[in-house]
């Protein structure tokens, strides 16, 4: 266990590494992914509230539905990351020789690659609360921060898994491209982010929750803002945990059964 | 040590005729065909023991490699390496094995090779005064200490081979697959990671697996020679034998311009096969038979341009792996 933390922790390091590699390419991205999704949410929802004459939609008001739009995108791209692809690419191009040669879990390794890509997006979120807080938050708690962070790190765990079981498919259909971006708008639709789920119709709201979706990001996001949210802290915990152990059995069952189909192209 | 027996290997690989309708066609329903990679392989190879692995493409020598060393699974048989089977990929294991791909690189790009060194390090759990032994004395002798703070991807392809052997090797192997490890080098490189290698194998005695298309790396590294062909392995022993082979061989070539219907027969009954382009003749033959087949010859056809040369180690691997597989 302790070699697997540390092997966790070392392929982290070793993604961030890379990920400071190219200052231009990381500066850009700090631009693009905090300035351009509060500009743009601002500018959408203004237009909407304006044209419907209202003060508040479903409960969120003009500045609560940008925060809402700002954290839920954020939380989104942290807990996609930017890795999408990377477990496909090892399957078809032959990169999952050498790490099949270490003695280590490929799992395990990825995931440190894949927190990797996350952490950039949980420091830019908490950056732009700890801002949000000090110039209009009264809502804001640290507990309340606390708890949506630790909900959306474990939302980040299992879209790994969800990455994975949609990205081992490579080993027998070569090409899941599509597949990993009906999974994105899926959970987009189901956890969100276009919209928070109050404005969809109680039965779909109804369905949803017997889905990991609203889960991952919706409720996570309303604690995380304090806001009023159908299931605390704890049962959201819960729900995270259980689908964690789905998501993770899968994984397992279907690395097992494409491990037999690898071919290793590229030696 | 290593023992393979009876191991046979089939892929599924799809197949599809040219042209837009056929590829409309595989939309829906999609042709496979079966392919045998290795068929029925059987090898030992014992502690300390360098094997080259020869071959033409697609004869089932990575196939075999990517076996030994538990990338892929086998269809038949049974591999044992270190009282491990390599298809369960333990730790303990992976642990004493190193693969060296001269076609695909397992150092982190963008990074210097040292920052891979030390993620090996974790990986592999060396201790600290292991590993900084290692590193200096591999840096040392590749000649590459003053580049391992410099990018991967900024490095010429011999640096960067000599710094996969060096992330290779720190962890103290006890087995080594070398997969072309000097293809695409300049002479310089290649005859450099040569020389390492053969001081690296005298001091260390691991097991090595040699593959490569460069007859210079076989004869300079491998006393014992596994030649593949179809899957099939067609002649293992040790390297002398084909070198003495080679030395009892010569080519007869010759022209001929006229009666040339009766020489295939002519051959056919001295148990000689011919290689015949044009007006052009050429025949490997034993030199002891030499004299006596060139006398039968002059008197019975009226040749030109007779001459006999010695036949290179290259020509005898090739005679090997140029028969037809049979049935």
């Amino acid at each position: 266990m302790k070699k697997r933390i540390n092997i966790f922790f070392q392929s982290l390091s070793i993604e961030l590494r890379n990920i400071f590699v190219y200052q231009f390419e990381f500066w850009v991205g700090v631009l693009s992914t905090t300035l351009i999704p509060i500009l743009v949410s601002y500018l959408l929802w203004k237009s909407i509230y304006e044209s419907r004459g209202v003060e508040t939609m479903n409960g969120f008001s003009l500045s609560g539905m940008v925060l809402y739009y700002f954290c839920i995108t954020i939380s989104w791209k942290a807990v996609f990351s930017k890795a999408s692809g990377f477990i496909a690419r090892d399957i078809y191009y032959g990169g999952l020789n050498k790490y099949l040669i270490y003695p280590i879990s490929y799992l395990n390794f990825k995931l440190g690659e894949y927190f990797a890509k996350s952490l950039f997006f949980y420091v830019n979120l908490l950056l732009f609360l700890l801002f949000y807080y000090f110039y209009w938050g009264n809502d804001l708690t640290i507990l309340s921060v606390s708890k949506g962070m630790i909900l959306i790190i474990f939302s980040t765990i299992i879209y790994y898994f969800i990455t994975c079981m949609t990205e081992y498919l490579t080993f027998w259909v070569e090409n899941t491209w599509s597949l990993a971006i009906l999974m994105r708008s899926i959970v987009g639709f189901g956890g969100g982010v276009l919209m928070p789920l109050s404005f969809y119709p109680e039965t779909v709201q109804n369905l949803l929750h017997f889905t990991p979706f609203p889960f991952l990001l919706y409720y996570p996001v309303l604690i995380l803002l304090n806001k009023e949210s159908s299931f605390s802290f704890l049962e959201n915990f819960g729900v995270l945990i259980f689908w964690n152990i789905v998501f993770f059995l899968i994984t397992r069952f279907i690395w097992n059964k494409g491990k037999y189909q690898y071919s290793g192209v590229g030696i | 040590m290593i023992k393979v027996t009876n191991v046979s290997k089939t892929f599924k690989v799809p197949r599809k005729d040219p042209g837009l309708k056929s590829a409309f066609k595989a939309l829906f329903k999609r042709e496979y065909i079966t392919k045998q990679a290795l068929d029925n392989v059987s090898i030992e190879i014992k502690e300390g023991e360098i094997i080259g692995l020869v071959g033409a493409n697609g004869a089932g020598k990575t196939t075999l490699v990517k076996i030994l060393s538990g990338i892929i699974s086998r269809t038949d048989g049974d591999v044992s390496i270190l009282g491990f089977d390599p298809w369960k990929r333990e730790d303990a294991y992976r642990s004493q094995l190193a693969l060296i791909m001269g076609q695909k690189a397992q150092l982190w790009w963008d990074l210097p090779a040292h920052d891979s060194y030390l993620l090996l390090k974790e990986i592999y759990q060396i201790p600290n005064k292991r590993f900084e032994d290692n590193l200096k004395l591999l840096s040392e002798k590749l000649f590459v200490t003053k580049q391992l703070h410099v990018p991967v991807r900024k490095l010429s392809l011999g640096e960067r081979m000599k710094m996969e052997i060096v992330a290779a090797l720190l962890h103290d192997p006890k087995i080594i697959f070398l997969d072309e490890p000097t293809i695409g080098l300049d002479i310089i490189s290649q005859k450099a990671i040569r020389s390492f290698l053969s001081q690296y194998m005298k001091e260390r005695n691991p097991i090595i697996i040699l593959t490569s298309h460069y007859m210079q790396d076989i004869e300079e590294l491998c006393p014992r020679l596994a030649l593949m062909r179809a899957g099939e392995i067609v002649y293992d022993g040790p390297l002398n034998n084909i070198i003495n082979k080679s030395g009892a061989l010569r080519t007869l070539s010759f022209d001929i311009d006229h009666e040339r219907s009766g020489l295939g027969e002519f051959f056919d009954k001295k148990e000689l096969t011919m290689n015949c382009n044009e007006n052009k003749v050429s025949v490997q033959i034993h030199k002891d038979e030499l004299s006596i087949v060139l006398k039968d010859l002059l008197n019975s056809f009226n040749v030109s341009n007779l001459s006999t040369t010695r036949i290179d180690i290259d020509s005898v691997i090739e005679s090997y792996l140029s028969y037809e597989k049979k049935n």
